[in-house]
């Protein structure tokens, strides 16, 4: 039982853990600093409205 | 093998009985990936310890715009699929004015939050709120999981 459960946690869960802990660090695997962070906000921000823009203009609005 | 998109969400009965409707596993793998890729980052609510309590709105702001993305992207992923019936009609998984109400809802909180980021919590639920209000009984179907997803990550970034 415990080798099944050892297995589990070294093929599931570990990579889950792994994947949420890499989140928080930068490429360089520093912590990420406040500009950082800032710039990303901008980066998506800008991806969100860039993909919705597009889907609209293709897509008028009927009238 | 080949299986619609909703079959991963167990929703997929109409879906299976429909011989002309057959889309790829690429596309419901990409679905199914976007969906992880929020509820991983819905589980990820602690801010890193390098940032200020200025700066930790921020991030918790970033985290809703990229639920919201991965919402957009579902929106119009449904809308470009198509299902069709045994006499070969065939309509968008999701209409166009669905995937408008989605797109318009999603943007505005977007646009709001970069500008206030510190307000994320309030705008978020608002946005989900008008998509659920706005978006017929078709349209709650098949967005159900990635709206869910998004108040995942609202509550999980402590929105009240």
């Amino acid at each position: 039982m415990w080798v099944t459960l050892g297995i589990q946690v070294v093929k599931i869960v570990l990579p889950i853990v792994m994947e949420l802990i890499s989140k928080h660090y930068n490429a360089t695997g520093a912590l990420p600093t406040e500009e950082e962070i800032l710039n990303q906000l901008q980066e998506n921000a800008d991806k969100a409205i860039a993909v919705a823009d597009a889907w609209l203009e293709a897509h008028p609005k009927e009238t | 093998m080949e299986f619609g998109p909703m079959t991963a969400w167990g929703g997929g009965a109409f879906w299976r009985k429909s011989r002309t409707c057959v889309l790829s596993t690429r596309v419901s793998s990409v679905r199914a990936l976007i969906l992880l890729v929020v509820l991983l980052s819905a589980c990820a609510s602690k801010a890193p310890a390098s940032l200020t309590p200025r700066t930790v709105p921020v991030w918790q702001a970033n985290e809703v715009v990229v639920a919201l993305t991965a919402l957009e992207e579902a929106a119009i992923g449904f809308n470009r699929e198509q299902i069709c019936d045994e006499a070969g009609t065939c309509r968008a998984m999701l209409s166009d004015a669905y995937t408008r109400v989605v797109l318009e809802a999603a943007k505005d909180a977007v646009q709001t939050i970069r500008q206030t980021p510190a307000g994320w919590a309030a705008v978020g639920a608002a946005a989900i709120e008008r998509i659920e209000m706005r978006l017929g009984a078709a349209g709650l179907t098949r967005l159900q999981p990635y709206i869910m997803a998004v108040r995942l990550v609202l509550s999980n970034l402590g929105a009240a």
